[in-house]
């Protein structure tokens, strides 16, 4: 792992945080953890959105809104687990970290101005803004999840050619 | 870049609602035909609130030229509604929110933490209770206040007739044998009509008046909702006036389309029939304006398909939309600005306060919350010519909130007149029960037309 480290360029090159593997491992668990409930109560809270279109069933309506609570206070919860995984060096390793961050932190702001939209009463709740942006928060979160997994799968292979 | 779109949009609209505010002349949307400007949608609707402090020792609100105010009965617990027997015992009923409204959104958290302390002041915690005051000889002293009927159901109106006493709970009028002189009543009630009460009950206020002759009974009963986000079922013989036989207890609905429509009062001397009605929130800070109406038989008002007439509301989704309603919804008579929380309403036909006021309506303003800038907070009068309403409405008593609008004193909800032509105000907030007279000093008013 660590013959990579050096041709990485580091997001703070004056701090070199020390390593911990015990609280590292412990971050990394949580972010891993966490981070997987803001990306399906989202998805959900877009399927629930398209079948309230489809129904004006209010249930429908009603889930989509605490999903996206819901998916807001885990992924902030994430976000946090997720710096301090940072932080403490543990997903340092992982080259595609920037596009994972980016997206996320843009995906959450896309779910907290949802959740306003969705807080208005009736149809204008969910049509047409608010089912637009539950697909783009969804976008967002895929996005940034595949083009985490794409560089860090390409950057292994560039090690693994290199050794 | 959609989502750049979008939030510009979103940020566009938000910041276009704000910036109108200060610019719009609220007297446009007093009157007949007031000035209806677009609908908005907000990511957070614009509110103002003024937490209840009550009145400090020889506060009062402040009256028209040739008025004077006097609290006549206070340390009530929620006065909401106020009504004068024949003997001219006057009814003092206190209720407040059943509270079955559960939590079924997210957005009903923020909105009870922004809204906290708007409705109560410090003193007594409301009571669903009716306390009678008497005051015999007319001075403005009551003799004696003692409590009528206590541990309601959230009552709101009353109406007596025939030695017997109509409450309406929330959940239904329910009549009480009560002699003329009473204090207390002992007995049990009997339910005459069910209303629809809890669960939710968003609008539990139900008001009564009795028919001219006396025989029939008429309830106003306000939306579950703000616009339909508690579905349709919810809304069953809701925002409605309802008929109801005193005979039988049978009812029907008498108008419709009223989204919460309360104080209903005959104009004196004929069969017209007058609500004042709350409308819609979230549109607008000056969007839907409250209003007060002759209510038809059989006549549809707009909500929830329309506002002022055949103003679509595009909240409704469009499986659920009625043209066929929109094209025959009756545009009310009288408009009273956008979310004054009208309440209140009585007719002036007595002759102690100033010619000016005979004939013409008396109505308590709540105030609102879904705008920045306060309104209503006030009991204004509406001048009527030949039984309709007729000029600008006047504002008779104010000073319910405090400079700045940062608290309220008070907050006026019903209005009646007592057996000496006094104008009486419910103060739920101030938690008094007013009275309003000729100023000392002012010439006497003409007699009252027998």
């Amino acid at each position: 792992m660590t013959e990579y480290v050096e041709d990485q360029p580091t997001l703070e090159p004056d701090f070199e945080p020390a390593r911990d593997p015990a609280r590292s491992g412990l971050a990394t668990g949580l972010h891993r953890f966490l981070g997987g409930f803001p990306t399906a109560f989202f998805s959900f809270a877009l399927v629930t959105d398209f079948v309230y279109t489809q129904s004006a069933e209010l249930q429908w309506q009603y889930f989509s809104m605490w999903l996206i609570t819901a998916a807001l206070i885990m992924g902030g919860l994430a976000v946090l687990a997720g710096i301090v995984d940072w932080a403490t060096g543990g997903a340092r390793g992982r080259s595609g970290f920037g596009w994972h961050f980016g997206l996320t932190i843009l995906a959450l702001l896309v779910g907290l101005l949802n959740a306003f939209v969705h807080s208005r009463d009736g149809w204008v709740a969910v049509v047409p803004q608010g089912i637009l942006l539950s697909l783009l928060t969804v976008i967002l979160l895929y996005a940034g999840g595949f083009l985490a997994a794409l560089f860090d799968r390409s950057r292994t292979h560039d090690v693994e050619l290199r050794a | 870049m959609t989502a750049r779109l979008l939030l510009t949009a979103a940020l566009a609209a938000s910041l276009a609602a704000c910036g109108g505010e200060s610019n719009f002349d609220d007297n446009s949307q007093v009157g007949p035909d007031p000035v209806l400007p677009a609908p908005q949608n907000y990511l957070f609707p614009p509110m103002g609130i003024s937490p209840g402090i009550g009145w400090k020792k020889g506060e009062v609100p402040t009256v028209a030229a040739g008025l004077q105010i006097k609290p006549l009965a206070t340390g009530l617990a929620h006065p909401r509604f106020v009504y004068t027997l024949p003997n001219g015992d006057i009814l003092a009923v206190q209720g407040d929110s059943p509270g079955t409204e559960a939590v079924f959104r997210p957005k009903q958290f923020a909105f009870n933490f922004v809204r906290k302390g708007a409705g109560s002041a410090p003193g007594p915690k409301p009571a669903s209770r009716i306390t009678l005051i008497r005051d015999a000889n007319g001075d403005g002293v009551p003799e004696g206040v003692t409590t009528l009927l206590d541990r309601l159901n959230s009552p709101f109106g009353v109406a007596w007739i025939d030695n017997i006493l109509y409450v309406a709970n929330t959940d239904g009028v329910v009549m009480y044998p009560m002699p003329l002189g009473s204090t207390q009543i002992t007995g049990p009630g009997k339910q005459l009509t069910p209303l629809p009460g809890p669960p939710i009950d968003h609008h539990w206020t139900k008001s009564l008046v009795l028919s001219p002759d006396g025989q029939r009974l008429y309830a106003t009963v306000g939306s579950n909702s703000n616009i339909l986000e508690h579905g349709l079922e919810a809304e069953k013989d809701r925002a409605a006036v309802w008929e109801i036989d005193r005979a039988t207890g049978r009812h029907r609905l008498f108008a419709t389309g009223l989204r919460n429509a309360n104080s209903p009062s005959f104009y004196p001397g004929t069969n017209d029939l007058y609500v004042v009605v709350n409308e819609r929130d979230e549109m607008g800070t000056h969007l839907v304006p409250d209003y007060m109406t002759r209510v038809k038989d059989g006549g549809f008002y707009g909500w929830p398909y329309s506002y002022w007439g055949q103003h679509v509301d595009e909240r409704v989704p469009p499986m659920w939309r009625r043209p066929d309603l929109v094209a025959q919804a009756i545009k009310p008579d009288y408009a009273l600005g956008s979310h004054p929380a009208a309440l209140g309403l009585t007719f002036y036909n007595a002759g102690l306060l100033p010619a000016h006021y005979r004939g013409g309506a008396f109505i308590g303003e709540h105030g609102s919350w879904n705008r920045y800038k306060p309104y209503g907070y006030k009991v204004v009068f509406v001048p009527f010519v030949n039984g309709r309403p007729s000029g600008k409405a006047e504002d008779v008593v104010s000073g319910f909130l405090t400079a700045g609008a940062k608290n309220a004193r008070g907050r006026p909800v019903g209005v009646a007149v007592d057996r000496t032509g006094a104008l009486l105000i419910a103060d739920d907030v101030g938690n008094t029960i007013w009275r309003v007279t000729p100023a000392a000093g002012a010439p006497p008013a003409s007699p009252a037309p027998s």
